[in-house]
């Protein structure tokens, strides 16, 4: 029987590393062990994917999945039903910083297509995932670079794989990067375009293609980052790969992602890491791997500033939602009702797939306002409260069979049941003034037992992941 | 509360999905139109003619009512250059007054900050229906979003009324500041405490009102008696939103029928808001903006109309100079824009009357820029 | 020349198609179809095509009636359009997940839903009559009706997807039998989906996740199987329907290799389409009231894409020998004539001559 502090350390990892768990799960997790849980969080694609043809043929919009909506209520499923929790997470991770916004785009499609590409390579090297980003269509079209041009460049793509999406406007109170450099990155991605796309009606859209034209493209020397030669697109990103601005920039984006909130992104240039060490112990690995971000992983989950750094992240809209869906073990087969559950998230903040700019999203203290705050209470209150959910059935039967009647007992094996959360002790006391002594197997047992889970997911505690 | 009941209150119904301002705003004397609508079209001599040339749609008798009355400013050929014909987008740049960049700040949003700088009043901007409409997002400014009134509240899921209460009563002292551990903790106390100040607070509303109003059952109409009750509650709103149901507005097949049902809703929904306001003495200081993302193809396509530009927007109130406010734009071939009706006003100019005329503000700012105003207040 | 004879390898007689045109185009209400996964053929030229749409566009789900002609003749069992989160109805003649659609003798038109496990009844002119809605596992229930079709001698075949069987009932709706259990042997399915009965009475059926078409006496009597998985010809990867025409040739949707195939009716493989899809009179409705659409397609790469199947959930021969094949994902239904190969000249059924070489 694994101890409550090793729940408690998988509880941790499995928010982190993917969406939350059951407490069933994390037993048997803990059971296996922490290291051999992360060894096989990192090798997603020895666990089996989601039956696909099964879910097209309920889902039967899912096969041209072109409206965002429809998109959104994909990625919802697949969030809540995978067996690779952290490949979904890194490309949720790389969502949030390599941005597409359907807004723009417009295709539903398209940017789904550059989710996968997240998912293929957004846990191998950085340089591989930079040069997929630049050949991505959705990408393209959405920074312009299908509208620089040999002569006439559009600089939207050089800046922001730049400052936004490889190495950050500065670090350690320097730039990392000239106006220059913006230019001369442009100049090399020149002739890196998309097909003209088949438009919409009458039958819907087909995706664009990436496609090289070499006629377009910038032949003459570039200076680049210190570097001269004729360079094209991908020697731009072999470059920016070398940067130790680039080890710092991956290295801060997953300690602010998976291991604690840091500061938003613009002032990471002035404002030192929160943990220079941590850091520093990410970027090392970062050279020492050739960039592979399964390498950084593994560090970085087995490290003590992991595992010590519980509860230090507000949790995201995403995580609110598919966390609790996948803790109360509902939509785990196709049936109506995804889409509204996919809009939750959508109400507190985070519209997937349709991030407010190419900065994605504020993280930490920022998902939070009156307005969001009580959707995420209301939300997971009322999924937590719904007896007829098998998740909540389990609890409750658990409790039940381990005869658990006293105030405080019931709290605490809630606390636990929900991811092993620790309450500030007035807010406990509370909790446990409210519960009083209901008898196992009473009518009252399981409605006690669903209150205290509501008022548990109410806290500001349950924020945290 | 303190509220000052003549404080100005603008309040913006948003008709989602694109209204076809050409069945809205019938130019019924062009014989243009009829070429262009073989199909989706108002039958001449329907139209509720307002000069001899437009009209409105037949089915916006309550509003003729009011634009007789004086009351209604109808802002013809509204839009702006390099037309959107996403809905995403185009809503987005009505929203952000950002035509040429992705906006992140409601214009609203700026509005609310500007009224309510030190947020002393929790309920300053209040939405209705789920999820906040960029128009009233800002960076630390809440605003509270009702999906229902009559349910609003935190642990609206607990059914038992008594365990409700002693449950929030838990919620209320969980969220206490003094709990504190750190900055964060303090910021999600401090937010859960206005949290559950604001729906306490809004939740009375309801019970306060009385009417003899009858609203209709549709969702426009619910909404339109939500802000009525929220705005006769005195809690000292300035800004209150609604959008109408999701896209309904986006007529591409079956228009006839939908729009109709539609406008019948809509405008019932607007005179029934008035008349209520007047019955209770409080119209005077409420002015309503209608507006929509943008207009629909000049050419109907069988059975409804696709995505254009080129809109109409309705200003109303009792403090409105009614009658009709710009060009209607020309059906003319060579003087639409790319098949479209070509706008003749920035949407801008709209926003500038209403924060400047209206709302006593500096405009420049709110909404990005200097526009010609039209006076319609 | 030197011509060398290989009696054991005679050419097999193949079956062309020939493509007629393409009726539909994306709508959510009107001329048009979303996501479609369904056909039936009634009277004259009438057809009614089944619409699930999104979930949360539930205005989206109706039946559409039309003619082969693309005559635009009106909708029912139309879905509510509600606020953002507007959830599909569930009341009398409303359809969520529609999956069959069939014409009775009666004229009647049968449509099975999955989600409901109901089969809601319409006349001819889509007025709601009745519902038999039977979730379960016992005789005459279902957990998600896929398929439905009727004999010649009025017994109507619904597929029972969940529970891997087929149901016999009366045109009333009463039980009469059935067979088939889950597994991948003869008689055995795995999630059936479509269903034929041929002019013969016997009864085809789409074995959806074996990959195969099992055919048996009206009875339920296994009497052959063809396919397996894979993409070759006369391979499936998840075959969700099967159409028989008078001449006794197999049409099946292979849905996820997005392509038609033809068998004869002994099961041996006789040809194939990807679809030659062109755009339908209402499609150039559309693209007529929107010139830059014109404009945007002159320029479009890859343009050829827009003939090929995409999700061909749903087959369906007519007595004038056309087949149709529905494509949920591309809204819209492809129309083709059967091609004989066989040598038969132009004058030989009109005057018993014997043609040109």
């Amino acid at each position: 029987m694994p101890t409550n502090q090793e729940i408690a350390q998988m509880a941790h990892l499995m928010r982190r590393a993917g969406f939350g768990a059951t407490y069933a799960e994390l037993e048997q997790r803990a059971a296996d062990g922490y290291e051999a849980t992360v060894e096989e969080l990192l090798n997603p694609i020895a666990q089996p994917d989601l039956e696909m043809d099964i879910l097209e043929r309920h889902f039967v919009d899912w096969k041209e999945m072109n409206a965002l909506e429809v998109n959104q209520a994909y990625i919802t499923y697949r969030m809540i039903n995978t067996k690779r929790p952290l490949q979904e997470k890194m490309a949720l991770f790389w969502h949030g910083i390599l941005c597409t916004g359907n807004s723009k785009c417009e295709h539903g499609r398209q940017i789904q297509l550059q989710l996968d590409m997240f998912r293929d390579l957004g846990m191998g090297n950085f340089d591989v995932l930079l040069k997929g980003l630049s050949r991505d269509p959705a990408m393209v079209f959405y920074l312009d670079n299908c509208m620089s041009h040999k002569g006439a460049i559009n600089e939207n793509w050089g800046r922001e794989l730049l400052e936004l999406f490889s190495l950050g406007v500065g670090m350690d109170g320097q730039a990392n990067y000239s106006e220059d450099d913006v230019k001369e990155a442009a100049r090399a991605f020149t002739g890196w375009t998309i097909t003209n796309a088949v438009p919409r009606y009458p039958y819907g859209r087909y995706e664009s293609n990436f496609i090289y034209n070499p006629y377009d493209h910038d032949n003459d020397q570039k200076t680049f980052l210190g570097e001269t030669g004729n360079f094209n697109g991908d020697d731009i990103v072999e470059i920016i790969a070398r940067q130790q601005s680039a080890a710092r920039f991956v290295s801060r984006h997953l300690y602010n992602f998976f291991v604690a909130d840091e500061v938003q992104v613009p002032a990471w240039q002035n404002t030192a890491p929160r943990d220079p060490e941590a850091i520093a112990l990410l970027e090392r690995t970062y050279f020492d791997s050739g960039y592979n971000l399964t390498a950084m992983l593994r560090v970085m989950f087995n490290s003590d500033f992991f595992k010590n750094a519980r509860f230090e992240k507000v949790k995201s809209p995403t995580e609110v939602v598919i966390g609790t869906m996948r803790l109360v073990q509902d939509f785990t087969s196709p049936k109506l009702g995804l889409q509204p559950l996919a809009n939750t998230i959508r109400y507190m903040g985070q519209d997937l797939m349709n991030p407010p700019t190419v900065e994605g999203w504020h993280t930490g203290a920022e998902w939070i306002d009156s307005g969001t705050l009580v959707e995420r209470i209301n939300f997971a209150a009322d999924q937590v409260g719904n007896t007829s959910l098998p998740g909540i059935r389990e609890i409750v039967s658990r409790l039940d069979s381990e005869q658990v009647s006293t105030a405080e007992g019931i709290v605490d094996r809630c606390l636990e049941m929900v991811g092993a959360y620790e309450l500030a002790s007035e807010t406990k006391e509370q909790l446990v003034a409210f519960v009083g002594n209901p008898a196992p197997g009473s009518p009252e047992y399981s409605d006690t037992i669903a209150q205290t889970l509501q008022l548990i997911v109410s806290t500001q505690e349950y924020q945290f992941a | 509360m303190t509220a000052t009941k003549k404080d100005p209150v603008l309040v913006v119904l948003q008709l989602s999905g694109g209204n076809d301002a050409l069945n809205t705003l019938v130019p019924h004397g062009d014989p243009l139109y009829y070429d262009n609508r073989p199909s989706v079209r108002v039958p001449e001599g329907q139209a509720l003619d307002l000069d001899g040339f437009v009209g409105l749609n037949p089915n916006m008798g309550p509003l003729k009512r009011l634009y007789d009355e004086g009351k209604v400013a109808v802002i013809q050929g509204v839009g702006y250059a390099n037309p959107n014909r996403s809905h995403f987008r185009s809503m987005d740049i009505w929203h952000t007054c950002e035509p040429d960049k992705q906006g992140t700040e409601g214009w609203l949003g700026r509005v609310i900050r500007e009224i309510d700088p030190n947020k002393e009043n929790v309920l300053t901007g209040v939405n209705f229906g789920r999820g906040l409409p960029r128009a009233l997002a800002a960076p630390g400014v809440p605003v509270a979003s009702v999906g229902n009134l009559a349910t609003y509240g935190v642990l609206t899921g607990i059914d038992a009324e008594d365990q409700r209460m002693e449950a929030l009563d838990i919620f209320s002292k969980m969220y206490s500041p003094t709990l504190g551990r750190s900055a964060v903790v303090d910021y999600l106390s401090q937010t859960g405490t206005d949290a559950l100040k604001g729906a306490d607070i809004l939740s009375t509303a309801p019970e306060m009102y009385s009417s003899s109003i009858e609203y209709g059952q549709d969702v426009v109409a619910q909404y339109m008696k939500n802000i009525a009750q929220v705005h006769l509650a005195g809690f000292g709103t300035r800004i209150l939103y609604t959008t109408a149901p999701y896209n309904s507005f986006d007529t591409h097949a079956g228009e006839l029928a939908a729009h109709a049902s539609l406008w019948g809703n809509t405008s019932n929904a607007i005179a029934d808001f008035m008349d209520d306001l007047r019955e209770h003495n409080a119209s005077d200081n409420v002015t309503l903006l209608v507006f929509t993302e943008f207009g629909r193809r000049v050419h109907d396509n069988g059975s409804g109309t696709d995505h254009g530009s080129g809109g109409v927007a309705f200003v109303v109130g009792d403090n409105v100079k009614g009658g009709l406010y710009g060009q209607y734009p020309s059906l003319e071939e060579d003087k639409l824009l790319e098949g479209d009706l070509h706008f003749n006003n920035d949407f801008r100019s709209i926003y500038t009357d209403l924060a400047e005329n209206w709302m006593g503000l500096d405009a420049q700012p709110l909404v990005n820029g200097t526009f010609e105003k039209f006076n319609f207040i | 020349m030197t011509t060398t004879i290989n009696p054991k390898a005679l050419p097999a007689i193949g079956i062309d198609l020939q493509y007629s045109h393409t009726i539909g185009r994306a709508e959510f209400s009107g001329p048009g179809f979303r996501n479609p996964t369904a056909m039936a053929r009634g009277e004259e030229d009438v057809m009614y095509v089944a619409n699930r749409s999104y979930d949360y566009r539930p205005d989206g789900k109706r039946i559409t009636m039309c003619t082969v002609g693309e005559e635009f003749i009106g909708e029912f069992a139309k879905g509510v359009f509600e606020q953002g989160d507007g959830e599909a109805v569930s009341t009398d003649g409303a359809i969520i997940w529609p999956t069959a659609i069939t014409v009775g003798p009666n004229g009647n038109v049968y449509l099975a839903d999955e989600y409901l496990d109901r089969i809601s009844i319409y006349s001819p002119d889509g007025e709601y009559l009745t519902k038999w809605e039977r979730p379960g596992d016992g005789d005459g229930q279902w957990d998600k009706p896929t398929g439905m079709a009727f004999a010649p001698n009025g017994t109507l075949y619904v597929v029972d997807c969940n529970n891997h069987r087929v149901q016999m009932l009366t045109a009333d709706g009463e039980y009469i039998g059935q067979w088939g259990e889950f597994g991948d042997g003869p008689g055995q399915f795995n999630m059936p989906f479509g269903i034929e009965v041929d002019q013969d009475g016997s009864v085809y059926v789409a074995d959806w996740r074996n990959d195969r078409i099992q055919k048996f006496t009206a009875d339920g009597k296994f009497l052959l199987q063809f396919g397996e998985t894979g993409d070759a010809p006369g391979q499936f990867n998840r075959p969700t329907d099967v159409a028989v025409d008078n001449e006794g040739s197999i049409y099946v949707a292979d849905w996820n290799n997005d392509r038609l195939q033809i068998f004869h009716p002994d099961g041996s493989f006789a040809g194939m389409t990807y679809g030659e899809g062109t755009i339908s009179q209402w499609g150039m409705g559309k693209l007529d009231a929107n010139p830059e659409m014109w404009e945007e397609r002159k320029i479009s790469q890859g343009l050829d894409r827009e003939k090929l199947f995409w999700g061909p959930i749903a087959v369906e021969c007519d007595d004038e020998g056309r087949i149709f094949v529905v494509e949920t994902a591309r809204s819209r239904i492809q129309v083709f004539h059967k091609l004989d190969s066989v040598f038969y000249g132009v004058n030989e059924r009109v005057s018993g001559g014997g043609g040109r070489l």
